[in-house]
């Protein structure tokens, strides 16, 4: 009986070994998609907030600083609102996401809070920082996660997609305004220093 | 989710979205499944979870409608002011807008649209009826162009400014048009056209400008 346990008991490992490892292998298959590879939208949103971040503070540079309580019509964002609205949007949805610890929260009025150009420079940069570090913390998994704060069926995908077309929008807005008031856009400016063009923006 | 969210300033905020427990939730999470995400093979990152396709033609649909109503607001007359020389005009504007959804669809795979030529298009009618169909189509055959692509399709290479695949251009279709549907709201208000939604929430509301409200656009 004792010859047999060495044996037996040498089994008995293998064997809670190898459920172990087949264990930790179906918990590996849990975590493999397996649905047919398709596309991940993180690489090119991180590259496209790159690009607005570039737009929306090289415009706020080249607006001149009397011209921020500019608005076009009462009860319509000024600029300096356009660009604390897109600061204040860009932190509050990327702290939703959850994947980094989220900044303080905006003081009631923040759009209105200040129309000094060099703090809403800043407020725009440091939103923009802290959207791409939020994204860039994200799995293509975590595109999926459910928020059902913002709507039964909504998920992280869809408010990495609103902060992306949201800058977008106000972006379009936003040279408009500069454009009303003489501002050609620093990028345009430069793409027609070698050659004039005609209808930018 | 409706795209109009980030701008009716009703959105709660603060402790609802990241109090404590989330981030301990979130902690947590991160360090049970961080491992097991490490060991992956690479192709699990390239899978999408998200309903990326659908949510493109939702945001279609969202600016068509919004974009279409804002044409129909603006009086036909304006179609050809323009906020300072060398600068688009509405029309031009709103013929750009046509021109991106059908041209990026069409390097996004989709069969090419029969009658659009990209020469010369943003300047070959100023008529407001004109350029309201075209928006119409322009939208119609973005969203359906996209709907019908595969999510293997999004994996395609495209050589087009600095997208690579096609779904980088899908995402840049929803991106283009809400970029011109910003610019056309801006130049909308310069010549005092309220956006036809935001004078609906207005009504709504009771609510004629000035209001204490913040503004919504």
């Amino acid at each position: 009986m004792r010859k047999l346990s060495i044996p037996f008991l040498a089994l008995g490992l293998i064997a809670a070994a190898s459920a172990a490892r087949h264990a930790d292998a179906q918990a590996a298959q849990k975590l493999v998609d397996r649905t047919p590879p398709s596309y991940d939208m993180k690489p090119q949103s991180l590259l496209d907030l790159e690009d607005l971040q570039k737009k929306f503070t090289s415009l706020a540079e080249a607006i001149p600083a009397d011209q921020y309580t500019w608005r076009p019509a009462p009860d319509v964002r000024s600029i300096a609102e356009i660009f604390l609205h897109v600061a204040g949007t860009n932190l509050q949805y990327a702290s939703a996401l959850a994947t980094l610890p989220a900044p303080s929260p905006l003081p009631k009025g923040y759009e209105q809070s200040t129309t000094e150009k060099a703090k809403i420079v800043a407020q725009l940069n440091q939103s923009f920082d802290f959207a791409h570090a939020a994204i860039e913390q994200m799995t293509n998994i975590d595109f999926k996660k459910p928020m059902t704060q913002f709507g039964p069926d909504a998920n992280a995908g869809d408010i990495v997609y609103l902060i992306v077309m949201h800058t977008h929008e106000h972006l379009g807005q936003a040279i408009a305004y500069a454009r009303i008031k003489g501002v050609v856009p620093p990028w345009t400016a430069a793409a027609q220093l070698p050659q004039q063009k005609t209808s930018q923006n | 989710m409706r795209r109009v969210y980030a701008c009716e300033g009703g959105v709660p905020w603060g402790g609802r979205f990241m109090n404590r427990s989330h981030v301990l939730v979130f902690l947590l999470t991160l360090a049970l499944s961080g491992g097991a995400f490490a060991q992956a093979p690479p192709s699990a990152d390239k899978t999408t979870y998200y309903a990326f396709r659908p949510r493109a033609v939702t945001e279609l649909k969202e600016v068509q409608q919004e974009i279409v109503s804002l044409a129909e607001a603006m009086p036909a007359e304006k179609y050809t002011w323009r906020p300072a020389e060398g600068v688009r005009s509405v029309s031009e504007v709103y013929l750009h807008m046509a021109a991106g959804n059908f041209g990026l669809t069409a390097i996004a795979g989709a069969p090419p649209s029969p009658g659009f030529k990209f020469q010369g298009y943003e300047k070959s009618t100023t008529d407001k009826a004109q350029i309201i169909d075209q928006l119409k189509k322009s939208f119609e055959y973005a969203e359906n162009g996209i709907a019908n692509l595969s999510d293997a399709d999004l994996l395609k290479p495209v050589k087009f400014q600095q997208f690579t695949s096609v779904g980088d251009i899908v995402l840049h279709i929803v991106a283009h048009a809400h970029e011109h549907l910003g610019q056309s709201i801006a130049y909308a208000r310069m010549n005092g056209v309220v956006p036809p939604w935001t004078a609906a929430q207005q009504q709504r509301r009771g609510q004629p400008s000035p209001s204490p409200r913040p503004p919504q656009d």
